[in-house]
């Protein structure tokens, strides 16, 4: 019997080393040739290629997340007119939308990365310091097309001269959409300062009892930027980690922070703050803006200020929801927003730039497909204007957009489509006092101890809004707490 | 063998006080998925509980019936559960099987080979790339073969075997049955009800799966229901579906239910197995 | 032993090998298919002893990983979070499945107690975020059902689910709403599994209900309990949806726990090394588990678990 066991052992790691030697080049290879040869082997094949240098790829293969359009929408007419009018032959991978930078990390750390892959700015910076993504900005300096793209949204993306992206579109930012019906109801102007908002809050209070006056998805966010709600009581104080004349320091203990804190706390005690502010997920706070729940809910400008007046008018059709503009003390978030990246391992990065990236915005077909899709399938023209026609998924909806939207178009280019007003009117409000939140740089310091302190951060400011704890000693406490680690990420970002 | 008992006051005491015991035990049970299955039915705003819908609408069924995005993870949940059943119950079988084989050569190495993986395993990123390496990501079988291969249940499964009788072995042998006809003529009649509550273990299981579908698969045709639920219930600031008219809500509500409904209709027939259970037990003790 | 009495062993074993040949045989594949899907993956476990990222490694650097986590103090309450929350939950969810498997047993109008059977099974068909959502608008501080019966009587309403207080038993009160009644099929089908003639036995003896069950039922059912609790011993470190899907950030001090933390660093944020090493931790001590398990069953039922 003990020969028998010896031989499965020896059976099973002859399986292993099989095993291994199967999966272990394929990984190696992609991650370990440095991008210098990848690009060198295409410069060679230049030669005996098309008119302007640039190989024509066979095929590209993109992963996207669930912001492009879904298979049962219509995935594939846009696969099939790419190739029609490229081509080449798009494969597109799209996981699960709640879990996709799980995947990407997944993808990038086995040798399986795409040739370009929509990303958020946090991921991009973090790859490209990295060395997993391709730096465009060369290609970008003698590209025509894409120089008609807003120079400040490239100008954000930028990372020590690099760019690792092209921006999908304008970053957008969160407004603060309010109930205009109960505004109405009080007899209330649209607020415009700290106090008329905290009078509006009052207001909205007295219409009942089941009425929470201001909702919100947390005190501060988990992803970057993390200070984009809750601006109203804010004001100047950023929770995060911010450069102050050139240095970076921790918002947190900045002085402005304190009485931030006070207005919050008060707020809060007075009632007027969802008192499940902790456990709301976004869905939560738009579901009691939608149901008639709450007067006042911080959310992303342009296509929500049309689902969410939409939604709330199909339970209550007397309602209306409108985005405000900001009240005077502060201004709203953009974020730099998200990118389409082209990875090192790709083999042809200069084709996938060309044929994908310039062709998205080439203000003619491509944009359009990338945009609304296929003519006679997504949208129609009548009289010069683009219509929606139902969509694939579901005939009782219009189709919606592919990957890029027109709300957040970065070259001017006119589709002739009419964008729903509400939409307009969110993107206006937003534009008229904003300021761009400054993405922390990336450093493995910060993949390391940055969760930690983000956890500090909040267990703080709940202790301290829910009246657990003083301002002073939560304060006390969070700086203790957080010492080691906010000075390790200080140091590492003032190098 | 209940009839012939003496009843006594305190008996039937106690039989009230279990009934009741049980009534309350219902309520807390019901009350909750009856709200799930109201608020589904319901457009309108709802507060603490409330059973009865005030604004009835099946719109949101509606919604999911013509929603491909919708009715297709259904069947790609229905196919993955009857056919991953199926695989998993015969790997737990044969297994089990194996295992009551008291005397053969080399069954304490197996016992220790299977229950080895109960307790360690690779991980995320090493199973992707076995997966990878032979070709099962992306296809269904890279959800249905890890998960088939439940210890917990195998073990189970071998319990359930070794209530047989031996006699039933050895008259079997001595009509010159092969070991593999024992298993289908003897074992797995036998063992009805074993395969009926295990098959629902699995398929439970298989049904709520999710972890193994968005970390192994990426392609959304073959996600199931659990994946696009979970995409309704948590969040997702999807821009692609932004247009559902219907409140969210009422959708989340509908999805959970549509996800509970195949076990309405399963589960009496499995339950028929539960109720008549393993009456050989005793003949072995 | 002689060179003869060896021989015939070997002979012996030969006779035997030959006999069960067919069963190696349907074996094979299922053996196969767990060396593929089990056994290559756990080669993984080298990853514990190198930094692994997405775009770095794997390097090899030694012990560095557990050194690291064994000095860090998210790790180490996460480790007696999962200790504290398993354990329990593993005691209670005996326990009650137990009792309630008995008082089922007992009920006499079958109508009734299939009712009742089919009712407590329906939440183990929900899946933890589904369940996860419904308690958590019905532990709503505001407007939710628990609380507003508290309001009834006057008392302030409780934040249940951000509460460090609260959130353990509010925890485990779920758990066991999802699956006591899941947890009672063995036990049932256990009980049937008694023999009648050991009641009608008893009840000649003179023996009343209780007497029946402390005499008769428990000690049939003790074989099940036993393998159950040592099976279930086994999944004490693995506990990780139903906390994950009910944890916020507000109590994360009660609520992290291994696998939960194991998800977030490494799925997440990506540190595969890391998070390997802490798998292997993981896996180590539920080995540690199984033995005790499987000694305490040895003393218990005379036999090992298998």
């Amino acid at each position: 019997m003990k020969k028998r066991t010896k031989g499965l052992m020896l059976f099973l790691v002859v399986m292993s080393i099989f095993g291994l030697v199967a999966c272990g080049p394929k990984g190696e290879s992609t991650k370990d040739t440095p991008p210098n040869t990848q690009q060198k082997e295409t410069n060679e094949e230049k030669e005996n290629n098309s008119s302007d240098g640039v190989e024509k790829p066979s095929k590209i293969h993109i992963m996207v997340d669930g912001s492009f359009m879904l298979p049962e929408a219509g995935q594939d007419d846009i696969v099939k007119k790419y190739k029609e009018l490229t081509g080449i032959d798009l494969e597109i991978t799209q996981p699960a939308h709640n879990q996709y930078y799980e995947r990407v990390n997944l993808v990038f750390a086995t040798g399986d990365a795409p040739d370009a892959l929509a990303l958020d700015i946090a991921n991009m910076y973090k790859y490209g310091s990295n060395g997993a993504l391709y730096d465009l900005k060369p290609l970008y300096d003698q590209s025509e097309v894409l120089r008609s793209l807003d120079a400040n949204a490239i100008e954000a993306m930028l990372l020590d001269g690099k760019l690792y992206g092209m921006p999908k579109g304008d970053g957008n930012g969160s407004v603060t959409y309010i109930r205009k019906d109960w505004l109405d109801q009080l007899g209330l102007e649209v607020p415009t300062t700290y106090d008329e908002f905290l009078n509006m809050l009052r207001g909205f209070k007295t219409l009942g009892n089941e009425i929470i006056p201001y909702t919100s998805p947390g005190i501060i966010y988990d992803e970057y930027p993390t200070y984009i709600y809750n601006r109203f009581f804010f004001h100047d104080a950023i929770p995060e980690f911010i450069p102050v004349n050139g240095e970076w320091v921790d918002g947190m203990l900045e002085p402005e922070m304190i009485p931030a804190l006070e207005r919050l706390r008060d707020a809060f005690t007075e009632g007027l703050i969802d008192k499940e502010i902790i456990t709301n997920k976004t869905s939560t706070c738009r579901d009691k803006m939608t149901s008639g729940m709450a007067g006042v809910f911080n959310y992303w400008a342009g296509q929500w200020g049309k689902t969410l007046d939409d939604n709330l008018k199909a339970t209550d059709p007397t309602g209306e929801v409108v985005a405000m503009p900001a009240i005077k003390e502060t201004s709203y978030i953009e974020r730099v927003g998200f990118g389409l990246s082209v990875t090192n391992a790709s083999k042809n990065p200069e084709g996938v730039f060309k044929y994908l990236l310039e062709f998205m915005y080439d203000k003619s077909e491509g944009q359009m497909l990338f945009t609304h899709g296929v003519e006679g399938i997504h949208y129609e023209m009548k009289n010069g204007e683009l219509f929606k026609m139902p969509s694939k998924a579901n005939a009782t909806q219009a189709a919606g957009q592919v990957f890029l939207l027109t709300e957040l178009n970065l070259n001017n280019f006119d589709d002739h489509f009419k964008i729903d007003e509400r939409i307009v009117d969110s993107r206006t409000k937003l534009k008229q006092s904003v300021q761009v939140g400054i993405p922390v740089p990336p450093s493995a310091v910060l993949d390391k101890y940055g969760a930690d302190v983000q956890i500090l951060r909040k267990e703080m400011l709940v202790d301290i809004v829910y009246g657990r704890v003083s301002i002073e000693d939560g304060l006390e406490r969070y700086k203790e707490q957080s010492k080691d680690k906010v000075a390790k990420i200080l140091e590492e970002l003032n190098k | 063998m209940k009839k012939g008992r003496k009843e006594g006051i305190g008996s039937q005491i106690f039989d009230m006080v279990n009934i009741l015991f049980f009534i309350l035990i219902l309520i807390a049970m019901l009350i909750p998925i009856l709200k799930v299955l109201s608020d589904s039915l319901d457009t309108s705003v709802t507060h603490g509980i409330n059973l009865i819908p005030k604004n009835f609408s099946l719109i949101a069924y509606k919604t999911i019936l013509t929603n491909s995005g919708l009715y297709r993870p259904f069947f790609v949940s229905i196919y993955t559960t009857l056919f991953g059943t199926f695989i998993a119950l015969f790997i737990s079988c044969i297994t089990a099987y194996v295992l009551i084989q008291k005397e053969m050569p080399g069954r304490n190495f197996i016992v220790k080979f299977v229950m080895f993986t109960m307790i360690f395993n690779g991980g995320l990123v090493p199973t992707y790339l076995v997966l990878r390496g032979f070709k099962l990501l992306n296809t269904l079988w890279a959800v249905i073969l890890p998960l088939s291969l439940n210890v917990y249940n195998m073990i189970l499964m071998k319990n359930f075997f070794e209530q047989i009788p031996e006699s039933l072995f050895e008259s079997a042998n001595l009509d010159g049955c092969t070991p593999f006809q024992v298993f289908i003529k003897i074992v797995l009649p036998l063992s009805k009800p074993a395969l009926g509550s295990i098959g629902l273990f699995f398929a439970v299981a298989f049904w709520n799966e999710f972890f193994t579908y968005v970390m192994y698969i990426t392609n959304t045709s073959k996600y199931n229901f659990q994946v696009k639920l979970r995409e309704l219930v948590l969040d997702s600031t999807n821009m692609a579906s932004d247009n559902v008219i219907v409140n969210l809500k009422t959708m989340q509500n509908a999805a959970i239910v549509v996800a509970i409904l195949p076990f309405m209709f399963v589960y009496p027939f499995c339950q028929k197995y539960f109720v008549t259970g393993i009456t050989m037990g005793a003949v072995k003790e | 032993m002689t060179k003869e009495q060896r021989d015939k062993q070997d002979k012996g074993l030969k006779v035997q090998i030959k006999r069960y040949t067919p069963f190696y045989i349907m074996f094979l594949p299922v053996f196969l298919l767990f060396i593929v899907i089990s056994y290559l993956p756990m080669f993984g476990v080298l990853l514990s002893f190198t930094e692994y990222t997405p775009y770095s490694g794997p390097n090899f650097i030694g012990l560095e990983n557990f050194k690291e986590l064994l000095l860090n103090s998210r790790f180490i309450s996460s480790f007696i979070n999962t200790l504290k929350l398993s354990l329990t939950n593993l005691i209670l969810g005996t326990i009650t499945a137990i009792i309630i498997a008995l008082l089922l047993n007992e009920l006499r109008q079958k109508s009734f107690k299939k009712f009742v059977q089919t009712v407590i099974y329906l939440p183990h068909f929900l899946s933890w975020i589904v369940v996860a959502s419904i308690f958590t608008i019905i532990l709503s501080p505001q407007g939710g059902a628990i609380n507003l019966i508290l309001e009834q009587f006057g008392f302030e309403p409780i934040y249940f689910l951000a509460d460090n207080k609260w959130w353990t038993p509010v925890y485990l009160f779920i758990v066991r709403w999802k699956e006591t009644g899941w947890a009672t099929i063995i036990y049932l089908a256990a009980l049937t599994g008694i023999s009648p003639e050991l009641y009608e036995a008893a009840m000649i003896d003179g023996a009343g209900r209780l007497k029946q069950v402390l005499y008769i039922t428990l000690p049939s059912l003790l074989v099940t309990i036993l393998i159950v609790f040592v099976l279930n011993l086994a999944k004490v470190m693995n506990l990780f949806e139903s906390v994950f899907v009910l944890q916020n950030d507000m109590v994360l001090n009660k609520a992290e726990v291994i696998s939960t933390y194991v998800f977030k660093v490494g799925i997440r944020q990506a540190d595969y090394g890391y998070s390997t090493a802490v798998g292997l931790f993981k896996s180590l001590v539920s080995f540690i588990f199984v033995l005790a398990g499987n000694w305490g069953s040895k003393k218990i039922k005379g036999e090992a678990l298998l």
